[in-house]
């Protein structure tokens, strides 16, 4: 779980790791992945956005079907 | 607003997941003013695409998402749109192109031809698998420039845009930049686009779903070209910018790409071509009276005043509603099918006009049967004329190049069909995608009734018997059933009409997209409704198994065919006796059931009988009043006074269409043009509202009249139980003429007329073993193929009807000749010697009896043909492995029928042969053995399940009705995997002359005998 601010368009603007603020957020590319739809669990959407932080780390962070925000990558 | 102008509709097959309907109306949900369609190199969805969006209030763009070959990689994708009436021709033009140059693979249009056509079109640079994005997303930004100022210049600046797609695929983002900063270099404009595939998200899952079965994978597997998302749906203006938040002004660029296109669809009214007229001959219409007036001296002697005016009206008719070109046409095709020595036989509503009986059109006198001229045409009618031509099957070819050699092949295009998914091929093709074992699925899809829509299934799971019985999984199969539910009458591919043409005066390109069918015919991609709607001429060349039969039977007989007696008694003796098996029209259980009461004695009888047997006069129960008015067993009544002229011949019941239409008339005022709108619309109407609502037109008319609404409702009650499929007086009339002289042929030449029969096959209404079994029952001997006597085909030899070396499973033509040329054969070794057959075709041979006359020990003979010595000591096989094996190599029972291994232990059992059974008392109860024959489960008015079938043993056929407590108990004996031969316990039932049997219990013969058998059904 990560605590994550959206902009006005809905997308990340900073998000809240530990102790530490990444923010702001440049968006790189976003897109979206549909669970499998023909499992009795399956069906939500999964909405990911590739985004840079100030400092020029990249990440991937995933809102999942339910809300929540999940960091589901790093790069470094 | 925004305009989506890259969407795909069911006609994308397989890559489209909504309905024209759905996509229109969520469009205009969200006050979207316009919606293109571009489906993959087709244009076939656009007529229901154009009236789903008038139904919706929005204006519909026409275009495709065509295929093109790339000069530095693999075929790309361009989105194109039709501006105007120009562009349609030119995309119509360009798919065209990208078909028909690659007949057999994939359609790709050239570099060339997307030239030619570019500059009237509207242009996208396409999806992911556009020439630009695919540079783009592989880093090639030059090759991106080069191709994008290439493709401007081929459509000019300001009808090229670089498309933005909103899909929000990984990449979207770095895509969307990449493209925005072309179109700023290039100074090029931008449109977004979804690359819509389904209405909205809830439909994610049917693509998916599709895209499986298009790409033959399993939904549990990681596949190419599955979509991840669910965002390829009708987006709303706000979705479309929230996605393309780098080029936001992309998504106002798509209402003013929509402004530029104007509707462009179609119109080929007036594009039949003019008939080329012989010197000295001013005007079409001149020469159609010209070649009326000489048929007309042809078919009558001379002219009298009531032909002479009924020639009149009809050619003022035919010159009004502009047909002159196409009647002239018609009757050249049919002219030089006769003089060609090609059989030919007109019916349909043609047979309703006495012009088309001059032309030679028809063999129906419209004239002496008073027929009404506006079932075919008349003033006011929009739907064109309906002249369906039958040939000779082996030679409807010949007839349809000589169309093509007349009018160019650019001219003349075969009719499409959409073949749309229906419940057998829902259950296989969903089922697999969703991974369900195809030996279930294929058990299943076998036991479905062919009448069941893919949105049946769950009523036929629930319903049907047999399919009750089965275990199946219930998890996977619900989800097959909801998608099934779905995509009921999804078009799954495009097929070819049986025998439609269209012949335009433009080449047909223009009009409609053309593509190869698979057997190398040019088919345009318009079925028969959108070539009507969009105003294409169809010519209805088909073809007709039984006229190639005729062909064959009057050669070999020398029977004059034009002048068959029609009042011969020993063929309506055999008509009463209802043993018409073998002919044309009459020999279906329903027919023989009816002849046996109606006791017909003349032409007329069979002409009525032909139209009795049809959905209209059954549901509408008219089949047994007509048969007691006829047999003078019930009084003649008429639904109104001064219907005794129209309704007089068939007794007061209305039998055929033109009397629907002359009593709309008569009672409510309806023109002949109305009158054939309500007969159509009636056929058509599925809904009771729908129905309620044309009656109260029809009571208000009549009531307008002074007809009181009393009377005016009886009347519509009886025109409503008409209210389905029915024939025209004339078709039954032409079919039922057809249908006696075949009859007239099983009397008089029978032998000529069963092998005649087994030279065409696969036609008529029953197998070939039943002819078989028919043949030997009027005591026709039938003998196996013989290499020292036997003929290629099937023939007369000494008066037996002696099967042909063809039959033989493995002969073909070369074969048959190689035995045919080395002659006589003295021995095995010397046909082995002489032939050079292969031996798989001569153990054929020898299995199916056809060496009998060298070694009558066929295990000796198989022996033989082996390379091996004679051994005198060899047994044969037993007699029923004889049987079995012959039956294998046949397809045919021809020595003897199976059910004579059974016969003895049959007896002992009190079990009784079907003619035992028909001449039993009635009511009495009886068990009869048989090999079940076309058991069908016809879908009855009250819903009820009823089996028919036909037992056939040694001597002949027994009809059986299975009543739908029976059928539950028994389904697996009748429609089960091993269903062959059974027994029927019941009781016999007298019809008229002769008798059914009511079954009460159904049962396999090895389980009802507790005993095996070597022997297998037929083709199984």
């Amino acid at each position: 779980m990560v605590q994550v601010r959206c902009g006005e368009n809905g997308e990340p603007a900073a998000f809240v790791l530990g102790q530490t603020t990444y923010g702001p957020l440049w968006v790189e590319d976003a897109w979206s992945y549909r669970e499998p739809w023909w499992q009795t669990d399956g069906g939500g959407r999964r909405q990911i956005y590739r985004v840079r932080s100030k400092a020029g780390h990249l990440f991937d962070l995933c809102k999942m079907p339910e809300g929540d925000w999940r960091i589901s990558r790093l790069f470094d | 607003m925004a305009t989506h102008l890259h969407l795909h509709g069911p006609f994308s097959h397989l890559d489209g997941a909504s309905s024209a309907a759905k996509l229109a109306a969520r469009a205009a949900s969200l006050g979207q003013k316009a919606l293109a369609i571009t489906d993959h190199n087709s244009l076939s969805g656009i007529g229901e695409f154009a009236k789903a969006c008038a139904q919706s209030g929005v204006r519909p763009i026409i275009g495709a998402e065509v295929t093109v070959a790339n000069p530095s990689g693999a075929p790309c994708h361009l989105t194109l749109l039709a501006p105007d009436q120009t562009g349609y021709r030119h995309l119509s033009q360009l798919i065209s192109a990208a078909h028909l140059e690659r007949p057999r693979g994939q359609p790709m249009a050239s570099q060339e031809a997307l030239a030619a056509h570019a500059p009237y079109l509207i242009g996208l640079s396409g999806c992911r698998r556009g020439e630009v994005a695919s540079h783009l997303l592989a880093g090639r930004w030059n090759q991106a420039e080069e191709a994008a100022s290439r493709l401007m210049g081929l459509f000019g600046r300001g009808r090229f845009f670089l498309e933005q797609e909103v899909c929000r695929l990984p990449g979207d983002r770095p895509l969307q930049r990449a493209t925005r900063d072309l179109g700023q270099r290039l100074r090029l404009k931008r449109v977004a686009t979804s690359n819509v595939h389904y209405a909205d998200a809830p439909d994610f899952w049917l693509h998916d779903l599709l895209t499986c079965i298009q790409t033959r994978s399993r939904v549990d597997d990681l596949a190419p070209g599955r979509p991840m998302n669910d965002w390829q749906f009708v987006q709303s203006e706000a979705d479309m910018v929230r996605g393309l938040s780098d080029d936001p002004d992309a998504v106002a660029m798509t209402d003013r790409v929509a402004d530029m296109c104007e509707m462009a669809l179609p119109d080929a009214s007036q594009q039949f071509p003019a008939f080329p007229l012989p010197p000295g001959v001013s005007s079409a219409r001149t020469y159609l009276r010209q070649l009326t007036e000489q048929g007309a001296t042809w078919r009558y002697g001379q002219i009298g005043s009531r032909l002479r005016q009924r020639i009149d009206e009809e050619l003022s008719v035919i010159d009004q509603t502009q047909f002159t070109d196409y009647m002239l046409a018609v009757a050249e095709i049919a002219g030089w099918a006769r003089k060609t020595k090609i059989r030919t036989s007109g019916r349909g509503s043609a047979a309703d006009s006495v012009v088309a009986y001059c032309l030679g059109l028809t063999d129906i006198d419209a004239l002496a049967r008073d027929l009404p001229f506006a079932r075919f045409l008349s003033l006011g009618r929009t739907d064109p004329p309906d002249v369906d031509l039958d040939f000779d099957a082996d030679r409807r070819e010949e007839v349809a190049a000589h169309v093509v050699q007349r009018y160019g092949q650019d001219h003349v295009a075969a009719v499409a069909t959409y073949v749309r998914l229906e419940g057998r091929m829902a259950i296989r093709e969903i089922g697999k995608a969703l991974g369900l074992p195809a030996a279930e699925l294929d058990a299943i899809a076998k036991r479905i009734p062919y009448y069941v829509g893919a949105d049946g299934l769950r009523d036929a799971l629930s319903r049907v018997p047999e399919l009750r019985q089965m275990k199946v999984e219930t998890g996977r199969i619900e989800t097959l059933l909801q998608a099934a539910e779905r995509l009921a009458d999804w078009p799954r591919h495009l097929g070819t009409h049986l025998g439609g043409l269209v012949v335009t005066a433009c080449p047909v390109a223009e009009v409609m997209p053309l593509q190869m069918a698979a057997k190398g015919t040019v088919l345009g991609q318009f079925d028969k409704r959108d070539c009507e709607a969009f105003g294409l001429i169809k010519i209805d060349l088909l073809h007709l198994r039984t006229l190639s039969a005729v062909d064959e039977a009057i050669t070999v007989s020398q029977v004059p065919w034009e002048t068959i007696p029609d009042d011969d008694p020993s063929t309506f003796r055999r008509l009463r006796r209802a043993e018409t098996v073998g002919a044309f029209q009459l020999e279906s259980p329903a027919q023989r059931a009816l002849h046996r009461r109606m006791k017909g004695d003349r032409l007329e009888d069979v002409i009525a009988a032909t139209a009795l047997i049809r959905p209209g006069p059954i549901k509408g129960d008219m089949v047994a009043p007509f048969v007691r008015r006829r047999l003078g067993k019930e009084a003649v009544t008429y639904p109104a006074p001064g219907l005794e002229d129209v309704l007089g011949r068939t007794y007061g019941v209305v039998v055929y269409q033109e009397q629907v239409l002359e009593i709309a008339v008569r009672v409510a005022g309806f023109t002949p043009a109305e009158a054939d709108r309500l007969r159509r619309t009636m056929s058509r109407a599925r809904s009771k509202a729908e129905m309620q609502s044309l009656g109260d037109v029809f009571c208000a008319r009549a009531a307008e009249r002074g007809v009181e609404r009393k009377a005016a409702e009886e009347i519509w009650q009886t025109l409503l139980g008409y209210a389905s499929y029915g024939f025209a007086e004339g078709h039954a009339a032409a079919f039922g003429l057809i249908g006696y002289r075949t009859l007239y042929l099983l009397e008089h030449h029978s032998a000529v007329w069963y092998a005649a029969l087994l030279n065409h096959q696969p036609m008529g209404y029953y197998p070939p073993q039943t002819l078989i079994t028919e043949a030997r029952r009027r005591g026709i001997q039938v003998r196996l193929p013989d290499v020292n006597r036997s003929e290629p085909t099937w023939t007369i030899q000494d008066g037996a009807l002696s099967c042909g070396l063809l039959q033989v499973r493995g002969m073909g033509t070369k074969e048959a000749e190689l035995v045919l040329a080395n002659r006589p054969y003295r021995t095995v070794w010397d046909l082995v010697e002489k032939s050079r057959l292969l031996p798989a075709a001569l153990r054929q041979l020898v299995l199916a009896g056809a060496l009998d006359g060298l070694v009558p020990n066929r295990r000796q003979a198989l022996w033989q043909v082996e390379g091996q010595a004679a051994m005198a000591d060899l047994a044969d096989f037993t007699p029923e492995r004889r049987l079995s094996q012959e039956m294998a190599a046949l397809g045919l029972a021809v020595s003897a029928h199976p059910l004579s291994f059974f016969r003895a232990q049959l007896e002992q059992a009190g079990v009784l042969r079907t003619d035992q059974a028909l001449c039993a008392p009635h009511r009495m109860q009886v068990a009869v053995a048989g090999v079940l024959v076309r058991p069908h489960r016809p879908p009855t008015r009250s819903g009820e399940r009823v089996v028919f079938l036909c037992l056939e043993d040694e001597r002949g056929l027994c009809d059986v009705t299975v009543p739908e407590a029976v059928y539950r108990q028994d389904a697996d004996a009748i429609f089960g995997p091993d269903a062959w031969m059974v027994v029927v316990e019941g009781t016999v039932r007298e019809v008229g002359t002769g008798a059914s049997l009511d079954a009460e219990r159904v049962m396999a013969l090895t389980a009802y005998l507790n005993r095996s058998s070597v022997l297998e059904p037929l083709g199984g």
